[in-house]
């Protein structure tokens, strides 16, 4: 029976070629206009540690000045600082409350292997950080591992590069134990990651969010013991008189510039960390610190994402805009389905005068929008493909996984088309059922 | 016009065809005028001057591969090598780069309280020449004189006692005339500063907000292992210049360059965001659009199909091709205008919502009149070719089957 309704709709269609064509392709361009913006929308606001994104929190400080607010949250209040100044940074790291704790910063240095020449070294920006980093945020290792706890605290010069570093230094083989140049000093390779960039890319700031990966990383500690420092492309700030134009400068000035995350095997736990900071401020406040107003805060990495505004309004508009936009698609296909089906007034009448019911009518006409739907949705879906390629290559500062569906997308895709479609098929279907046998069948 | 009654009496009976397309109006007129707004908004945005002689001008980020130290001797003879150059005109050093979205702003207010606050500007701290090298246009007042120029390595706050600002920072400070800015006293964190010179136009770094045309200047430059150069080169010299000081900088052992880019590229890399979302926005307005026009063809060649006997008993009885035609562009024009109107509601009820969300200004009203007379002609472009073709039925074979 079903068959049979399949081929009723396409001897349909192609009874009509223009009309249908129309149909189609007004469905095809709605859909792909609305599955574009949704996928942007979707893949910037997915969670990007599942599992256990609601464990692992940004520990925000009020160290700032007291004579006025770090700044302005969107909704007019106050805002306090996402980074930390570095003592308060280490006598957190220090009093070690939390179960994991990551603490980083980032520099800039020229890179190269110890057997090519000065004039190859490229300029990289390196990410400075602690070893729990990799295992926090789920960063996947080819070859070796993090660097040892004694790394974190000796400063021991070890780095961990990145999949399409390796290939381009090492061609790709196993180069834990291999050394490369990082400006003048030696760091010893002590892992290599896979490809891998969480989307959004949580950990750092909003503006930040959509970029690559940095492909380099080293201990925190052995960017402090080396007084490596590249003022023009941290992000820092400050205020007060402090001096801050080195960094054993920064390390004891007011400056906030660490970003801090911490990971608790239970989500309990939460609470009684953020007890402990209260208590730290409090001791601060004690020698004259912390005097402002505004509590600390300990974001997880969903608040964390609300906060910073990860999906944009501008996002949250697109996705609107896009569902007007497939609305006024869907309008033009019902009227054109109203043309259709009344033009088929005939062989509705005929039909029913041989027996078919109006429940046999509506299954007919219902299988034959479903029908429209799919075609629509496939060649949206193709539509929405190319659509997002160029786009992707115009937001070329954004990341490309953000422009990519995935499976669920694009069955989601084809799922809308055929039930939008169906949808605003059931009053024309409706109304085709309610034709007259009697009355069609005189003009034949 | 005696039309009209009739076109009334036939929609009314047959609801849901015309429904159908003054809802699609109506969405499609929302979209239109609040895009569009959005869309020349934008426009205005990316062709904002930023004062600089950009066809000149490049810039890159080099360390002074020296002890701390000698930060400043380096610098300065960096500057006197780079100047020797016959490609060069001009350099300076400054801590951000117009459009590279890098650098400070700060609030500005009247008084020591923050109470007082007047704006936020973009921030640019800068070593001699700059006036100079960007090509920038003092208006009123001075520039500042060497002596006021500080190179330090103690600052971040800016630790002088004079700035010059903004022809657009001016009007903020003195709003009833904005010439009278020049010696006026503005206070940054409790600092006070005197107001000496005001430029026409410096971009602040960030090509995305809205405010950029209100930036500060102060005569110091914070140094350290790194700075941030700007380079004009004589006209039409721009390529050889760049290649000459490149070579120049790389004789030192030990230099880092990074982002050697003419000022073009910084443009271009500042405002690909926004030019990205022009091309959407516009294609977005484009399709919108198409699809409403496709839907009116289709509504029109529906209506003309159903009546196909009633056009030809009209002509039969006398009714010219004319008439016909009349008829149904006049059909047409009611049911676009019932979506223009709940069209003009719902735009309204949106942009309100939009400016809550945005910074945005509310619609300007002429925007509602071309958006209406866009969607007037598009709609009578899609009924027109049906409608002609209705006109041809001849009338015999019309009502033969009566």
């Amino acid at each position: 029976m079903v068959g049979y309704y399949i081929k009723l709709a396409w001897l349909s269609l192609r009874k009509t070629p223009l009309l249908s064509m129309l149909m189609i392709g007004t469905i095809a361009i709605g859909i792909a206009a609305a599955m574009i913006t949704i996928t942007v929308g979707y893949m910037m606001a997915q969670d990007p540690l599942p599992h256990k994104s609601d464990r692992v929190a940004m520990v925000h400080l009020n160290s700032w000045d007291p004579t006025q607010p770090y700044g302005y949250r969107r909704n007019g209040k106050n805002d306090i600082p996402s980074t930390l100044t570095y003592q308060d940074a280490m006598a957190l790291l220090k009093a070690d409350k939390a179960d994991k704790h990551t603490l980083f910063a980032q520099f800039s240095d020229m890179i190269r292997t110890t057997t090519s020449d000065v004039r190859d070294a490229q300029l990289h920006p390196i990410r400075s950080t602690t070893r729990d980093f990799f295992d926090m945020f789920g960063v996947p290792f080819i070859y070796g591992g993090t660097w040892s706890k004694e790394a974190d605290l000796t400063g021991e010069q070890v780095i961990v590069l990145s999949k399409h570093e390796n290939d381009r230094l090492f061609d790709g083989v196993n180069s834990v134990g291999k050394e490369v140049h990082v400006g003048t000093l030696l760091f010893r390779v002590v892992g290599v990651i896979d490809d891998w960039q969480p989307t959004p890319r949580f950990y750092t700031h909003r503006y930040l969010m959509y970029q690559s990966t940095l492909r380099y990383f080293v201990p925190l500690e052995s960017q402090i013991r080396n007084a490596l420092f590249s003022p023009t492309s941290m992000g820092f700030s400050c205020w007060g008189d402090d001096p801050n134009s080195t960094l054993a400068d920064l390390l004891l000035s007011e400056c906030v510039w660490l970003h801090l995350w911490v990971e608790f095997d239970s989500v309990d736990k939460k609470d009684d960390y953020f007890g402990f900071l209260s208590d730290y401020s409090e001791e601060q406040r004690k020698v004259g610190r912390f005097a402002r107003p505004e509590p600390n805060r300990l974001m997880t990495v969903p608040e964390y994402l609300e906060k910073e505004g990860a999906l944009s309004n501008e996002n949250i508009m697109g996705i609107w805009f896009s569902l007007a936009f497939l609305l006024a698609c869907l309008c033009n296909v019902m009227s054109l389905m109203m043309t259709k089906f009344h033009g088929k007034g005939g062989e509705i009448g005929l039909r029913r005068a041989v027996g078919a019911s109006k429940k046999d009518i509506i299954i007919q006409f219902g299988f034959e929008s479903i029908f429209i739907g799919l075609v629509g949705g496939v060649l949206g879906l193709l539509f929405a493909q190319v659509g997002l390629s160029v786009l992707a290559d115009m937001f070329s500062n954004l990341h490309q996984s953000v422009m990519t569906m995935d499976i669920f997308l694009m069955v989601g895709t084809v799922g809308l088309a055929m039930s939008t479609s169906l949808l605003f098929g059931l009053w024309p279907i409706y109304r085709a059922s309610q034709i007259q046998p009697s009355s069609q069948l005189k003009s034949l | 016009m005696k039309d009209l009654t009739p076109i009334l009496k036939t929609l009314w009976k047959s609801k849901t065809g015309p429904f159908l397309l003054v809802i699609q109006i109506a969405v499609a007129f929302t979209i239109l005028i609040n895009v569009g707004h959005m869309a020349i908004n934008k426009w205005h945005e990316i062709n904002k001057p930023s004062g600089l002689d950009e066809a000149h001008l490049f810039t890159f980020t080099a360390n002074l591969p020296v002890e701390p130290d000698s930060y400043q001797a380096r610098l300065e003879q960096d500057f006197a090598d780079i100047l020797e150059l016959a490609s060069v005109e001009s350099v300076n050093a400054t801590n951000s780069v117009p459009l590279t979205s890098w650098g400070l702003g700060l609030a500005l207010n009247r008084t020591e309280s923050d109470e007082s606050y007047i704006s936020y500007a973009g921030v640019y701290s800068m070593s001699s020449n700059f006036v100079e090298t960007l090509g920038l246009e003092v208006i009123m007042g001075r520039k500042f004189d060497d002596a006021e120029m500080r190179l330090s390595s103690d600052d971040y706050m800016i630790k002088s006692t004079t700035a010059m600002v903004t022809k657009a920072l001016a009007e903020k400070i003195s709003p009833e005339d904005w010439t009278q800015t020049v010696g006026k006293t503005i206070y940054i964190n409790g600092r006070p500063y005197q107001i000496v010179g005001i430029v026409n136009e410096l971009i602040a770094t960030w090509p995305a907000w809205w405010g950029n045309k209100r930036s500060i200047i102060f005569p110091v430059l914070t140094l350290t292992n790194e700075s941030k150069f700007m380079v004009r080169a004589h006209p039409g010299q721009l390529q050889q210049a760049m290649e000459e000081v490149h070579t120049l900088l790389m004789r030192q052992p030990g230099r880092i360059i990074d982002k050697y880019h003419p000022f073009s590229h910084t443009r271009e890399t500042g405002y690909k965001p926004m030019i990205s979302s022009l091309v959407i926005l516009i294609a977005v307005t484009i399709g919108l659009m198409v699809v409403t026009m496709l839907g009116t063809f289709g509504q029109a060649r529906f209506a003309i199909l159903r009546r196909k006997r009633q056009i030809g008993i009209r002509r039969a009885l006398g009714a010219s091709k004319w008439q016909i035609v009349r008829y149904y562009i006049l059909e047409n024009m009611v049911i676009t205008s019932f979506g223009i109107l709940l069209g003009v509601i719902c735009a309204i009820l949106l942009n309100v919502k939009l400016m809550d969300f945005f910074d945005l200004l509310s619609v300007p009203g002429e925007y509602f009149l071309v958006g209406a007379a866009v969607i007037l002609v598009a709609g009578q472009f899609a009924v027109i070719p049906p409608a002609l073709s209705a006109a041809n039925i001849s009338p015999a074979s019309a009502t033969r089957s009566v």
